[in-house]
């Protein structure tokens, strides 16, 4: 070791150097974790949002679908047409937002309750056809009601 | 009494299906109705108002000295229905949807049967029920010749 005057040995810069180099590489994998469970804290957080806001808009749906199987099973063209014009826009709304949740859910059987609303609400229209369509109105309004009660029923389980 | 209506509603019913009543339109300007005679004393009438959405359904028995029996359904939804419907449980079968409607609306049980008996009514009057017949006879012919 070689002192010169009031200099600081070399050997205790290089260790120096090497000591701050290392507590900042620790201080940084630290902080790198932090971020990455933060990250994935905030990922895991949105999901949930993602999957409450997805079982909401289905919850939503099914309740409107049960209103719309008994205005329809009452024959109220009126009350069941006005539900017919909110959950059928609501429902590719939803299914486009949330299509990725549904992940026990056939594409058939969302496009059946598409089929079913959009029949009855032709029939719905014109107080004859619905007449002339009565039976398979019944079933097209109680077919869409169980499957979006089914629908809601798995996201809410999901969501727990 | 409306016990004994709704079990002659299902007997009518049956009966029209069967093809046994003649069912013919009544002229009535305040509403839909159709008569069937059971025999040359005895008759059915079958009525349907409509304002709106509400509808009324009346079943009349009676005979040439006057009204034997008569029974009216209605459409009516009460308010405490949707209440329950807006928070009932998720995940159900379609056969438990059917179940809850009938158990918060017993009324619409009751006018379904007599809806049932007037359409029934209405398609033997209309003769659809005669055309569809003819229709399936001449398509077994067509089937058999070929």
């Amino acid at each position: 070791m070689v002192l010169d005057g009031n200099s600081i040995p070399r050997d205790w810069f290089d260790w120096s150097n090497a000591s701050v180099g290392a507590v900042g590489l620790v201080l940084t994998i630290v902080a790198i974790v932090q971020a990455t469970g933060a990250k994935r804290a905030a990922t895991g957080a949105k999901e949930a949002v993602w999957k409450r806001t997805a079982s909401a808009a289905f919850q939503e749906l099914a309740r409107l679908g049960v209103q719309l199987d008994l205005y329809t099973s009452a024959q109220r063209l009126g009350e069941a047409s006005a539900l017919s014009k909110i959950l059928r826009p609501s429902f590719t709304e939803a299914r486009s937002n949330f299509g990725h949740e549904l992940v026990k859910v056939s594409s058939k059987s969302l496009d059946e309750i598409n089929g079913n609303l959009e029949r009855l609400s032709e029939w719905l229209s014109d107080s004859k056809k619905f007449d002339e369509h009565l039976q398979e109105a019944k079933a097209a309004a109680a077919n869409s009601s169980a499957a979006l009660s089914g629908i809601a029923g798995q996201l809410q389980q999901r969501e727990r | 009494m409306s016990d004994e209506t709704e079990s002659l509603a299902r007997q009518i019913l049956e009966t029209t299906n069967a093809g046994k009543l003649a069912w013919r339109l009544v002229p009535n300007s305040t509403s839909e109705e159709f008569r069937a005679d059971v025999d040359d004393e005895q008759y059915i009438i079958v009525r349907r108002t409509t304002q709106g959405d509400n509808k009324q359904i009346e079943l009349v028995l009676s005979n040439e000295s006057g009204v034997i029996l008569q029974g009216k359904a209605d459409n009516f939804i009460s308010a405490s229905t949707g209440n329950i419907l807006a928070t009932w449980g998720l995940g159900v079968t379609q056969g438990a949807v059917t179940d809850l409607i009938s158990s918060v609306s017993p009324d619409l049980q009751r006018f379904n049967l007599f809806s049932d008996v007037f359409m029934a009514a209405r398609r033997v009057a209309t003769g659809q029920d005669s055309a569809l017949a003819k229709f399936k006879s001449s398509l077994e012919k067509v089937g058999q010749g070929t």
